[in-house]
């Protein structure tokens, strides 16, 4: 098959899955996955395509990504989470994850979520959001959650460590068999951090465990303004489901926030390899001239109706009508 | 191997690189009102390429003759990058049509919806050839 002829077939085939058609029966071919048997053995059919003739440093939406993957990709490498990654809301293939129980909140918990104005409620103009209004790190366990669209995984030597795209953030977890620090926040221990302190262990092939502890109590814990102690002790797993797929699931222990331990939900993440992770730094000095010139003269939306611009009907999108 | 397989993962990355890789919605657009104005032969006074949300200033006359200078705002980079957009797709001076969404309580600043530059190329706040999205990808 020609290869312009094999770009626009999976063009079109990525048109129905994005528009909701998420399964697709193919016969027994070999073909099925828009690669020829040959095609699909090749060692190097990870690698850049010259022939696809795109600007490997520049992204085009309707490309096709070089060396995207086949399938489920086979079995899960045994303890292994690198690789870059879709994460949660990057795209219609990854899935969503169980949403998270329900937190039962002490009355410390309750009178500081009263104090706070998330950005869904009260839009950038009104926002208190420390993130929304100066760029403050989101902090783990936010970084993992919340715009982790993108975010690539790589292991060395006694730790892993995880960089996120989004505000170009990473966080390293110990793997070395260390314990996590006892004495966080008082005085001749170790202060307390935005990713905090965290630990790891191979539970399986399959599941990362990861502790954590000593993460800073003055950030948001979820962007609906929810809080966490400086004694907060988040348990995290990773569950490598295929080669191709990994889920992410975080609880939380804050008895002085929350009447018992919940989970924050999962996240699922897809193999993409080969993606070029564009950059998303936020700068206060931008975001400051973008309140400043924009979102404070829109002011507060706290009280108006949600809406999209964006979901508007078809007839109304891009035409200005 | 089977007969018949199911195939997911690679169309369906696929499908999401084509249509929404790494969209970064920062907040819901509730400070607009869903009326377009249109402005014809705007000309542009700023461009900041920026995050979380990039800007253009314009100073144009709307269909009544009102002539004000507007700040219009868009996605972030990322998500605008995929719409075609980058640092350097205008510049003081350029001279464009524009549809924007004005706020609800009438100060100068909008939402861009849709820009005609002076050689007939048109530039989109989303695409238009896109699916709505399913989800509320676009709130945050």
């Amino acid at each position: 098959m020609p290869k312009t002829l094999l770009i626009a077939v999976v063009n079109l085939v990525a048109v129905f899955v994005s528009s909701g058609v998420v399964f697709a029966q193919v016969a027994d071919d070999g073909v099925g996955q828009g690669r020829t048997q040959a095609e699909l053995a090749d060692p190097d059919k990870w690698k850049y395509d010259p022939d696809l003739k795109r600007d490997p440093w520049k992204y085009y939406a309707t490309d096709v990504p070089p060396g995207f993957p086949d399938g489920d990709g086979g079995p899960a490498p045994k303890r292994s989470l690198t690789g870059t990654w879709h994460g949660p809301r990057a795209s219609p293939g990854v899935p969503d994850g169980k949403a998270g129980d329900r937190p039962e909140l002490t009355a410390l918990a309750q009178q500081i979520r009263s104090e706070r104005k998330t950005i869904g409620e009260a839009g950038p103009g009104g926002t208190n959001d420390p993130y929304g209004r100066f760029c403050d790190p989101f902090g783990f366990p936010r970084n993992m959650y919340q715009q982790n669209r993108a975010m690539q995984v790589a292991e060395m030597p006694g730790r892993i460590v995880f960089l996120l795209q989004h505000g170009y953030w990473w966080r390293e977890v110990w793997l070395d068999g260390r314990a996590l620090p006892t004495n966080v926040g008082v005085r001749g221990g170790v202060d307390p951090t935005y990713n905090g302190y965290s630990v790891g262990r191979w539970e399986d092939d399959d599941t990362l465990v990861i502790e954590t502890v000593g993460v800073r109590d003055d950030k948001w814990l979820t962007q609906q303004g929810l809080p966490h102690s400086v004694n907060a002790r988040f348990t995290e797993r990773w569950n490598r489901i295929d080669h191709n797929t990994m889920m992410m699931e975080i609880w939380i222990d804050d008895p002085a926030m929350y009447a018992k331990r919940f989970s924050m939900g999962q996240a699922y993440f897809k193999w993409v390899p080969n993606q070029q992770l564009n950059e998303y730094i936020c700068v206060p000095s931008e975001v400051q001239k973008y309140l400043t010139e924009q979102a404070d003269l829109a002011g507060s939306t706290e009280g108006l109706k949600s809406q999209s611009l964006r979901t508007l009907p078809s007839a109304e999108r891009g035409d200005g009508k | 191997m089977k007969t018949v397989k199911v195939l997911s993962f690679a169309m369906v990355v696929v499908g999401g690189l084509a249509t929404g890789r790494s969209l970064f919605a920062h907040h819901g657009d509730a400070a607009y009102s869903t009326e377009a104005i249109e402005l014809k032969g705007a000309v542009v006074t700023a461009y900041s390429w920026m995050n979380p949300h990039s800007l253009i200033k314009v100073r144009g006359a709307d269909a009544k003759g009102q002539t004000r200078e507007w700040t219009l705002e868009m996605g972030s980079t990322p998500s605008m990058e995929l719409l075609g957009f980058s640092r350097s797709t205008m510049k003081p001076g350029d001279v464009i049509d524009v549809w924007l969404y004005p706020t609800k309580n009438g100060t100068p600043v909008a939402r861009m919806n849709k820009i005609r530059f002076a050689d007939g190329t048109q530039l989109f706040d989303m695409d238009p050839t896109e699916p709505r999205p399913a989800r509320a990808d676009y709130k945050e």
